[in-house]
């Protein structure tokens, strides 16, 4: 029980953070898996309000992309 | 009954032999010594967190980044306050990322606003200082100014000194190559007492010594020179794998620098460097981090349990 809890929290928490990149989509699983960063960032620049803001809406996601790249993707 | 013979067994060896709690013993003579465990997996008290500072009086300040919250606890680890919640209202966050500290001030940012939220020590929210670009590393200095690193428009990475006022005090590029690709400029940094500036590349094997006003002092590979792996997404090209997480100063002048993907033990090794760049040791976290902080009396913490716990360290050198 305490295993899957703490599971739980961490799923919660990725898909969490992987939304704090700034995705108008939402994230169907939040599984830890490589990729998970590149596929956040290309939902990021794809969002229309990111596409709005032009150069620094890909600014943007390149903060949050580093930043998942930093805390969250297993494999970087 | 069985279950009690086997803890009787069990628990007399357990206390006699305690399982180490120590990082693995380096080359050349720096080790760890877990003192404080803040959070856990059967606790509450942390989500997922992301920033931390600590006060002289040694009270621990996290952010949360699941629960949107700036949380406060005591030096024995005990939650003492928290601040904050889920919206955009001052001092309310929706991306918490990066925390930082000096005297009875705090500095936190979160992704989705401009600027830099202001507390006090109590977790009262001050005010917002506004911030010319996205912060991706903060650091406050003991004479009340802060040095921060942003990317803006046209997407140079700088260095940034302001006053409490969000004045601009001096700013460099921390690029050396403008052509260098997106997001080559993420870095973590640290300052030594002196105002000299310690730089370690996300996406890059290098880390560099600048002065004051930018000039490099030296720079150095401590990875053999390797190179990130690249991936094209949408006709840009971004790096897959990091070099180096996060970067700190101990209270001895050295050089912590936090290893990623590309070291050995990712996210665990640690380089440790002087001040003139050369290695003096590295030694190895017993479990991931994100970042590495070291307070005023030179304990470490870094992250546990992927972001449930922060674990406070004793630095010891031979």
């Amino acid at each position: 029980m305490r295993a899957m809890t703490s599971k739980f929290r961490k799923g919660a928490a990725v898909a969490l953070l992987v939304l704090g990149l700034g995705l108008g989509l939402g994230l169907g699983s939040a599984d830890l898996r490589a990729g998970v960063c590149e596929d956040a960032f290309v939902r990021c620049i794809g969002d229309l309000y990111n596409q709005v803001l032009g150069g620094f809406g890909t600014i943007y996601c390149g903060v949050g992309f580093a930043f998942c790249k930093k805390y969250i993707d297993p494999e970087a | 009954m069985t279950l009690r013979r086997t803890i009787a067994f069990v628990l007399p060896v357990l206390v006699a032999f305690p399982a180490p709690r120590a990082g693995a013993a380096p080359p050349g003579g720096v080790k760890i010594e877990e003192v404080l465990a803040v959070g856990g997996l059967g606790d509450a008290a942390l989500l997922q967190w992301t920033g931390v500072s600590v006060d002289a009086a040694g009270n621990i300040y996290v952010l949360d980044a699941l629960d949107f919250s700036l949380k406060k606890f005591g030096a024995d680890g005990r939650l003492v306050k928290k601040a904050g919640r889920k919206g955009q209202g001052p001092g309310e966050f929706t991306a918490p990322r990066l925390l930082a500290g000096s005297g009875s001030r705090l500095y936190a940012t979160d992704q989705n606003v401009f600027g830099i939220y202001e507390f006090d020590s109590d977790l009262r929210y001050l005010r917002t200082i506004p911030c010319p670009g996205l912060v991706f590393a903060l650091r406050a200095l003991p004479d009340g100014t802060l040095a921060l690193a942003v990317v803006g428009l046209p997407a140079s990475a700088k260095l940034l000194r302001m006053d409490g006022q969000g004045r601009l005090l001096s700013e460099f590029p921390l690029a050396e190559a403008t052509d260098a690709g997106l997001l080559m400029d993420s870095a973590g940094f640290d300052l030594d007492r002196q105002g000299q500036i310690y730089i370690a590349y996300l996406f890059r094997d290098r880390v560099e010594k600048r002065a004051p006003d930018g000039r490099i002092l030296w720079g150095r590979s401590c990875l053999g020179e390797k190179k990130a792996a690249t991936t094209n997404v949408q006709n840009l090209v971004l790096p897959k794998e990091t070099c180096f997480k996060d970067v700190a100063v101990d209270g001895r002048g050295h050089v912590l620098v936090l290893g990623g993907k590309l070291s050995k033990h990712p996210s665990r090794d640690v380089y440790v460097l002087d001040g003139d760049g050369t290695p003096v040791a590295t030694f190895v976290l017993p479990e991931p981090s994100h970042c590495l902080y070291v307070d005023g009396r030179n304990f470490l913490y870094v992250r546990a349990d992927e972001g449930l716990t922060l674990k406070k360290y004793r630095i010891l050198y031979d």
